[in-house]
C-alpha cells in the first residue's frame, strides 16, 4: 500500500516536472500537434494526376494524332509538348518540365495498316518513382486503347460477335484490387507509420532531455527507488497514450485515412507501446549528462528507424543482421502493430508477434533501467 | 582608421585576419578534442548512420516478396500459373489457403502482401473460347511492397494469356508470326529511364543520405555557436578572432565545413566507384552542389541559433526544419502534386534544390548547364542565411542577456 502511494506520488511529481519544463512540454504536446498537420501537408492530394509528358511524333499520321489525342484524354498524363525532335524532349526532361515521353517512330501507321509489327516506346523518368508509374501506366493505357480498337476491328471481321472478338483478344483477364488503403493514397500509406514514430521520438526526446537537465542540476524530482521508477514510468507512458489517442483517434479521422479497424485491440496495444517507449527512454536517459545531447542523436536516428520498420521498404530485402537488430527499438513492432490494428483491421492474434516483441523489450528495458536507476540513486 | 592610412591597413589587417582565423580554429579544435561526443557528431556518427542507411537499401530490389494463391480451379492451367509465379524473382508463393477469408488473414498478419484468386472453371472457360479473369487483391497499405509485386503478377498473367491466345489463333490456322502481329497491332516498349529496374539503392539511398547529412550539418552549426552562447563565452571567442565577426564565424565553421565536405565526397565516391552508380552527367556540377549543400546548411544553422540565441530552441528549430525535409523534397511524393503551401515550404529548403540537382547530374546524365539554376539557389541560401545570421549575432550575441539560456 505504501509502495503504491509512493508510486502515485512519483507519478504526480513526474507530471509536475513535465508541465513545469517548457522544453519538455513543447516536445511532448506541441511537437506532436504541429507535426500532425505539418507532416501530411505535402501529401494532401494523395496521388498524382496530369503528369506532364511530351509526345515525340516522327510519324505525322492520322494514327499518331489519334495516339496523341488519347494520351491527352487520359487523366494520369498531360501532353505539354508535341515535337518530332528527341533532343527537345530530353531537354524538357532535364528541366523537369516533363516526366516522360511517348515516342512514335516514323512509319508507324504504314506498318499498322499493312499488318506488320509496329512498336511505340513509352519512357518515364525512373528517378521519380511515382511520376514514372503514372507516366508508364497512363500512356500504356492510352496506347492500349487505340491498339485494342484496331485489333477488335480486325477480329470482328472474322468473328461473329464483338463479345467473342473481345474474348479472343484477351482470354485471361487480370483484375487488380487494392485492399485496406483502397485509394492507394500516399499520405494514407506513409503518415500512419510516421505517426507512431513521432509518438516515440517526441517522448524519447523529452525523457532524455529531462534526465539530462536533472543530471545537470543535480537532482531528480522523484526518489531513486522502485516505486519512484514505476511512478515515473507510468507518467511517461501516459503521455504516449494521450498522443496515441490523439493521432489514432483524431488525426486519422481528420486526414480521412483508413482507420478504426480494431479499437479493442488498440486499447491493449497502446498502453503496451507507451510503457515500452517510456522504459526504453528511461534506460536511454540514464546515459545522458547534458540537456541537449540526446536531441542530436535521436534526431538522426528517426529516418533509419522508419526504414527498419518494414513499411516503406520490404523486410524481405533487409540484410539478415538488421532483421534481428530492428526489434531492439519499440518503433519496429509499434509501427507494424498499429498499422495492422488501425489500417488492416487486424484482430489481436494477428499482431501477436508485435505484442510479444514489445513485451520482451519492455521487460528488458525495465530490468536494465531499474539496475541503472538504483545504481545512480 | 582605414581611411587615414589605407596602404598600411591592407597588409596590417590581413595578417590579423589570418591570425584570428587560426586562433579561432585552434580554440575550436581544442574544444572538440575535449568533447568526444561533439567530435563524434562530425565524424563517426554521421558515417555510421549513413552506412546503416546504405546497408538497409543495399539489396536494391526486393526479391521474393510473399504472396498466396487461392486456387479454386485446381487445374493444369492454375498449377502452371502458380509455377510461373514462383519462377518470377520478385515473388514467393508462400501458401495456398483454402478460402478468401483465410487469405485475408495472411494479409492482416503481413505474412503475405497479395492474394491471387483463381476462379472455379478457369481452364474450362478458356478451353471453350470464353474469356475469364483472375483477381489480384493486394495490400494497398504497403505500397513499396506491392508496386513491383503487381507489375510482376500482371506480367505472369499476361504471358499466360498471350500463350492461350496464340494457341487459339494457331488452331484456327494462322501462322505463329501472323498470330503474334494480329493480336497486338501496336506493341509497347516501356522504359524507366535512368533507373531501369526501380532499384531502391539508387532511388532511395542516394537521396536519403544527403537528407541525413543536412540534419548533421545544421546541428553542427547550431551546436558550435550555441555552446558559446550557453556558456557565455562569446567575448573570448570574439577576442580570439580579433573582434571580427566574420573571422569568428569562419574559424568556427571551418571544421564542420571540412568534415561534411569530406562526408559528401565519401558519399559520392562510395556510390559512384564502389557501388557502380556512375556519375552519368556533370561530376563538376554534382561536386559543387555537395559543397554548396554543406555551406547552405551551415548558414541556415547559423541563422537559427542567431535568431533564437538559445541552444535548445535552435535545436528544436533545426529538428523541425531538417527532420521532415526529405518528405518535402519531392523524391518520394512529387513536388508538382503538392498543395501550394507545401510546395512553397519545399522550395524554401536547400535540400529540395540539391536533390534535384543530384538526380539530374548523377543518374539522369545532364550536362552542367542544367544545374546552374539550382547551384545559384544553393549559393543564394548560403549568402542570405549566412549574412543574416552573422548580422544578428553581431547585434545581439555580445549582450549578457543572450547567454546561458537553456
Amino acid at each position: 500500500m505504501n509502495a503504491l502511494r509512493a508510486g502515485g506520488a512519483a507519478f504526480l511529481a513526474t507530471w509536475r516536472a513535465m508541465l513545469g519544463d517548457t522544453g519538455a512540454l513543447m516536445l511532448l504536446f506541441a511537437g506532436g500537434l504541429v507535426y500532425s498537420f505539418f507532416y501530411p501537408l505535402p501529401y494532401a492530394r494523395e496521388s498524382v494526376q496530369r503528369v506532364p509528358v511530351a509526345v515525340v511524333d516522327q510519324d505525322h499520321s492520322a494514327l499518331s494524332r489519334q495516339l496523341t489525342r488519347f494520351a491527352q484524354a487520359h487523366p494520369s498524363v498531360n501532353v505539354v509538348a508535341v515535337t518530332p525532335d528527341l533532343r527537345e524532349a530530353q531537354d524538357l526532361l532535364w528541366r523537369n518540365q516533363i516526366a516522360g515521353t511517348l515516342f512514335i517512330p516514323a512509319g508507324l501507321q504504314g506498318k499498322v495498316l499493312s499488318g506488320r509489327q509496329a512498336e511505340v516506346e513509352i519512357a518515364g523518368n525512373g528517378v521519380y518513382m511515382m511520376l514514372n508509374k503514372a507516366v508508364l501506366n497512363g500512356l500504356a493505357e492510352a496506347v492500349g486503347t487505340v491498339s485494342a480498337g484496331i485489333e477488335v476491328k480486325r477480329l470482328s471481321a472474322a468473328s461473329p460477335s464483338p463479345a467473342q472478338a473481345l474474348a479472343q483478344r484477351q482470354p485471361l483477364g487480370f483484375n487488380a484490387v487494392a485492399l485496406f488503403n483502397v485509394r492507394e493514397g500516399y499520405g494514407a500509406y506513409v503518415v500512419p507509420g510516421v505517426a507512431v514514430l513521432i509518438v516515440q521520438q517526441t517522448l524519447l526526446l523529452a525523457i532524455t532531455l529531462m534526465f539530462g537537465s536533472w543530471v545537470e542540476r543535480g537532482g531528480f524530482p522523484v526518489r531513486r527507488d522502485l516505486p519512484g521508477y514505476f511512478g515515473m514510468l507510468f507518467a511517461f507512458a501516459s503521455v504516449a497514450v494521450i498522443n496515441s489517442a490523439y493521432y489514432f483517434g483524431f488525426v486519422m479521422w481528420w486526414q480521412d485515412y483508413p482507420r478504426g479497424g480494431n479499437p479493442l485491440g488498440l486499447a491493449l496495444f497502446v498502453p503496451l507501446f507507451g510503457l515500452a517507449v517510456a522504459a526504453f527512454g528511461m534506460l536511454l536517459g540514464s546515459w545522458f549528462r547534458t540537456r541537449e545531447r540526446s536531441a542530436q542523436l535521436l534526431l538522426c536516428a528517426a529516418m533509419p528507424l522508419m526504414f527498419l520498420s518494414g513499411l516503406s521498404w520490404p523486410l524481405e530485402a533487409l540484410p539478415e543482421p538488421l532483421l534481428a537488430l530492428r526489434w531492439l527499438v519499440p518503433s519496429t513492432p509499434g509501427i507494424q502493430g498499429f498499422i495492422a490494428l488501425n489500417q488492416l483491421g487486424a484482430r489481436l492474434p494477428e499482431v501477436a508477434a508485435e505484442a510479444a516483441g514489445l513485451g520482451a523489450l519492455l521487460l528488458a528495458c525495465v530490468g536494465l533501467g531499474l539496475w541503472r536507476w538504483k545504481k545512480a540513486g | 582608421m582605414a581611411s587615414e592610412t589605407p596602404r598600411v591597413t591592407l597588409s596590417e589587417t590581413q595578417a590579423p585576419v589570418a591570425r584570428g582565423f587560426a586562433a579561432v580554429l585552434r580554440r575550436e579544435w581544442q574544444r572538440l578534442r575535449a568533447d568526444a561526443w561533439d567530435l563524434a557528431m562530425l565524424g563517426w556518427i554521421p558515417l555510421l548512420v549513413c552506412a546503416l542507411t546504405w546497408w538497409i537499401f543495399s539489396a536494391g530490389i526486393a526479391r521474393d516478396v510473399p504472396v498466396v494463391v487461392v486456387d479454386h480451379d485446381r487445374s493444369a492451367l492454375s498449377r502452371s500459373l502458380v509455377r510461373m509465379l514462383e519462377q518470377a524473382p520478385g515473388i514467393a508463393v508462400v501458401g495456398q489457403p483454402a478460402s478468401e477469408a483465410e487469405a485475408l488473414q495472411w494479409l492482416r498478419e503481413r505474412r503475405a502482401y497479395g492474394v491471387l484468386l483463381v476462379p472455379r472453371q478457369l481452364q474450362q472457360q478458356l478451353l471453350t473460347g470464353r474469356a475469364a479473369s483472375v483477381q489480384w487483391f493486394y495490400n494497398g497499405q504497403f505500397s513499396a511492397h506491392v508496386g513491383g509485386l503487381t507489375r510482376d503478377v500482371r506480367t505472369v498473367v499476361s504471358t499466360l494469356s498471350a500463350g492461350a491466345e496464340l494457341t487459339a489463333r494457331e488452331k484456327r490456322g494462322a501462322s505463329v508470326v501472323q498470330a503474334r502481329q494480329q493480336f497486338e497491332p501496336i506493341r509497347l516498349r516501356l522504359v524507366s529511364l535512368y533507373n531501369e529496374n526501380a532499384n531502391y539503392e539508387a532511388f532511395l539511398a542516394l537521396a536519403v543520405i544527403p537528407s541525413m547529412l543536412q540534419i548533421f550539418i545544421t546541428l553542427a552549426a547550431v551546436t558550435a555557436i550555441g555552446r558559446e552562447l550557453k556558456a557565455g563565452s562569446v567575448p573570448q571567442w570574439l577576442a580570439a578572432a580579433g573582434q571580427r565577426w566574420g573571422t569568428a564565424l569562419a574559424g568556427k565553421l571551418a571544421i564542420p565545413a571540412l568534415a561534411f565536405t569530406l562526408h559528401g565526397l565519401l558519399f559520392v565516391l562510395f556510390f559512384s566507384q564502389v557501388r557502380g552508380w556512375a556519375v552519368e552527367g556533370s561530376a563538376a556540377a554534382l561536386l559543387v552542389g555537395v559543397l554548396l549543400l554543406v555551406t547552405a546548411y551551415l548558414a541556415v544553422g547559423t541563422l537559427m541559433i542567431a535568431a533564437t540565441l538559445a541552444l535548445r530552441t535552435a535545436l528544436s528549430m533545426a529538428a523541425f526544419v531538417t527532420a521532415p525535409a526529405f518528405a518535402f523534397s519531392g523524391q518520394g511524393f512529387p513536388l508538382m502534386a503538392m498543395p501550394p503551401l507545401a510546395r512553397g515550404w519545399a522550395e524554401a529548403l536547400p535540400l529540395t534544390h540539391y536533390l534535384q540537382l543530384q538526380s539530374r547530374h548523377w543518374l539522369a546524365g545532364a550536362p552542367w548547364a542544367y544545374g546552374v539554376g539550382d547551384l545559384l539557389v544553393l549559393a543564394g541560401f548560403t549568402l542570405a542565411a549566412g549574412l543574416a545570421g552573422g548580422w544578428l549575432l553581431k547585434r545581439r550575441a555580445l549582450s549578457p542577456a543572450a547567454w546561458g539560456r537553456t
